[in-house]
């Protein structure tokens, strides 16, 4: 279990916990990012946001969201 | 006469499918509220008339930002319409919460499975005649690029079919309990009023919708404490906060049907070509270096367009007024004409010729979908400033123009980084201001001084960017954003989309622009000119150290920006401004035209995008930041000159 941000890329991982606002929450809710959903992480590099995989659509997370959303790996 | 609402996600195809149906469309026309755009149409098919209204793409019918609100109420409010939904079939099961919302409104619905070409090309197989059983609504797949299934969807629209079952669109048991027993207290009054059923209202108000709040407060003050019941039921039982509660219901619900009618013809993973591409475009080396290469050419393409229509459009328009001043012996009239000649010469003859290909060339990075991977790839470097990637399109534009600019600072989401990125915007150095630099700075001076120019801007805003932030603590949400697959862009679409920018452009900006060529022919005429100048003097003069005659360019230059310098030569008599200025001079005037005040064209967008507090704010704002770093530069060029 660790934050988003601190995954590999390639690695699949479960939605655990999204830590913050609501307004943060009610926009990950919205492109399909919560909590028990599984997601691939696309693309991850030292800079850019975090790509994700989420039923099928493709979905950018910025690193500093990214720290907020507590995974599982699977 | 029957309305159609178009209603989806974002990037689902919805324009696309609007501009489908133009062949049998009379009239369109978009309507430029204060938050929203809209596109409204008039159809004529098997005989009758339709009005089609194509509403802001959005991912949920609970509205987080002032367009989904306005979106949202244009829905509600107009009862009788027939709601179509498109939703992209390629990413169904995201797309389905939405239908579930547009259903619960117990409205007249169609679903268009839009993009069914990419979901089969993806190995994606819809069971439609399952899904519109379940759904209890007709289904039609489309894939509006190619014009495929658009007329089905209108025909289909014509059974007016309210979607009716209950059974399955049901939460789980105790959730529907708690809002069962909401929906009890919810006064028939508001029912009726609202033309929505009870059950809806209460889900709802669980959601914390800020438009059924508002209207519910109209009737029962008592819903209130009700509310608080049922919400503190539902966090206590699920451990988290009801309008998350019932989000989640609902994803779980999209997922169950998903997962009932689709099938998977392809069970490798096969990588697709789109991301064969990616990988160079979102590499973060790469990527910025086609990033950089793909808008040197853009705006190599845009200056040399540009540059060729302006020559041609401005020489006929020279003429023109050259005929009046000639022919109309009656001054008024030959003066006004000429300020109205002017006014449109300058909109024909410099707006125009970079914005069109400036707006063609955006909206087809829009429709690739390589705008939103600009966006990905700029976040590093808008954090840096407390915005987040989606800001970067602003800047971007503002280096064509600053009105697209500002009027793209619409997509962010919060109004703060609404508000900071249109200000910021203003003070990238759009063509005109390039004018500036280039003849100026970099034909008297040195081209390396005139790159520094633009090195020192971008560190300016990038300073003013942080301080903005930092002032409003707002907490920027960072960067979420769905990267849409690559599309062809369609010519039809890529057309209308400039249009539509382009009209608003006209109607906004060349009465203005006459207004103001009328006032400065004749402030010429009467030889105004050194009243302003002498009123003027102590900030040219004394402060800026500049020859007091410039006064009056500056002021032409709050008109349009590339005035300024033709006005110097004009001004200052001379046709070689080294006669008459020092290096340091030119660099300080450079400086100065560079920060201060937004054209005059740009004002009224501004107004119209941010309000009047911060429009106030941005033009006394530029005018001190451009009077202290006017400062700055004179210290400086008397070292290095
Ligand atoms: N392959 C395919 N592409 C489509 C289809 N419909 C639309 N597109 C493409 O999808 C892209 C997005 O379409 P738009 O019509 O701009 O999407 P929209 O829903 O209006 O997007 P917003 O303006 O964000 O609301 C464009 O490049 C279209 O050419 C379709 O049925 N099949």
């Amino acid at each position: 279990m660790g934050v988003l941000l601190n995954q590999k890329e390639g690695q699949k991982v479960e939605i655990v916990e999204l830590k913050g606002c609501s307004n943060f929450i009610s926009k990950l809710y919205k492109l399909g990012i919560k909590e028990g959903v599984k997601v691939n992480i696309k693309r991850k590099s030292n800079i850019c946001p975090i790509l994700l995989e989420v039923n099928g659509s493709i979905v950018a997370i910025g690193r500093g969201m990214a720290a907020k959303i507590l995974v599982r790996g699977i | 006469m029957r309305e159609l609402i178009l209603v989806g996600q974002p990037n689902s195809g919805k324009s696309t499918f609007f501009n489908a149906l133009s062949g049998y469309k009379a009239l369109t026309g978009n309507f430029p509220g204060a938050t929203v755009t809209y596109q409204e149409g008039e159809l004529n098919l098997f005989g009758r008339i339709y009005k089609i209204v194509d509403l802001p793409g959005t991912y949920s019918l609970i509205p987080q930002d002032k367009a989904e609100l306005e979106a949202k109420k244009f829905l509600v409010k107009h009862k009788d319409a027939t709601i179509i939904n498109i939703a992209d079939s390629s990413v169904m099961a995201r797309s389905l919460e939405l239908t579930i919302e547009l259903i619960e409104l117990q409205r007249p619905m169609v679903l268009a499975l839009n993009m069914i070409d990419v979901a089969r090309r993806k190995g994606i197989v819809i069971d439609i005649e399952k899904l519109s059983k379940l759904l209890d609504i007709p289904c039609i797949p489309t894939s509006a690029k190619r014009g495929n299934g658009v007329i089905d969807v209108i025909r289909a629209a014509n059974k007016n079919k309210i979607p009716e079952n209950s059974i399955t669109l049901k939460f789980q048991k105790d959730v529907e309990e708690i809002i069962h027993s909401l929906a009890k207290h919810i006064p028939e009054k508001a029912v009726k009023d609202l033309n929505i059923p009870k059950r809806t209202i209460a889900i709802r108000l669980l959601e914390e919708d800020l438009y059924y709040l508002k209207v519910l407060e109209k009737y029962n003050k008592e819903i209130d404490l009700q509310l608080k019941i049922a919400k503190e039921k539902l966090e206590k039982k699920h451990g988290k906060e009801a309008k998350f509660v019932i989000a989640a219901e609902r994803h779980n619900l999209a997922m169950e049907i998903f997962e009932q009618v689709t099938t998977f013809s392809k069970s490798e993973h096969v990588v697709s070509f789109g991301e064969k591409i990616d990988n160079f475009v979102l590499h973060p080396i790469l990527g910025y270096i086609i990033l950089i290469a793909v808008f040197y050419g853009l705006f190599t393409l845009i200056f040399n367009t540009g540059a060729h229509f302006e020559a041609l459009i401005l020489e006929r328009f020279d003429a023109l007024s050259k005929l009046i001043e000639s022919e109309i012996s009656n001054k008024m009239l030959s003066l006004t004409l000429i300020g109205l000649v002017q006014g449109v010469g300058g909109a024909l003859g410099i707006a125009l010729p970079y914005i069109v290909p400036f707006l063609i060339g955006l909206a087809i990075l829009e429709d690739t979908g390589y705008m939103a991977r600009i966006a990905f790839l700029a976040d590093s470097i808008m954090h840096k400033i407390g915005l987040h990637g989606k800001a970067v399109v602003s800047f971007v534009l503002g280096y064509g123009c600053s009105i697209p600019a500002v009027m793209a600072a619409r997509n962010l989401e919060n109004t703060r980084d609404r508000i900071i990125t249109a200000s910021l915007s203003v003070l990238i150095p759009c063509s005109a201001r390039t004018v500036v630099i280039f003849g100026l700075v970099g034909y008297y001076i040195g081209k390396w001084y005139a790159i520094g120019l633009y090195i020192i801007n971008v560190l300016v805003v990038g300073i003013i960017g942080r301080v903005l932030t930092k002032i409003d603590k707002t907490l920027a949400p960072g960067l979420v954003l769905e990267i849409p697959e690559y599309h062809m862009p369609v010519l039809k679409n890529v057309l209308i989309k400039t249009w539509i920018r382009i009209k608003d452009f006209i109607t906004v900006v060349l009465p203005l622009l006459i207004i103001g060529s009328i006032i400065m022919v004749y402030l010429e005429h009467y030889s105004l000119d050194t009243v302003i100048n002498s009123a003027l003097k102590p900030l040219t003069v004394f402060i800026l150290g500049l020859p007091e005659k410039v006064g009056t360019t500056l002021i032409f230059g709050i008109f349009k920006k590339e005035l300024s310098l033709m006005m110097l030569f004009q001004a200052l008599g001379t046709n070689n401004l080294s006669t008459v200025m020092t290096h340091s001079q030119m660099f300080v005037y450079a400086v100065f035209t560079l920060f201060y005040i937004p054209c005059i064209s740009t004002i009224p967008v501004l107004y119209r995008e941010t309000g009047k507090k911060a429009t106030m704010y941005v033009i006394f704002g530029t005018l001190i930041l451009a009077t202290i770093l006017g400062i700055a530069a004179r210290f400086v060029g008397a070292i290095i000159f």
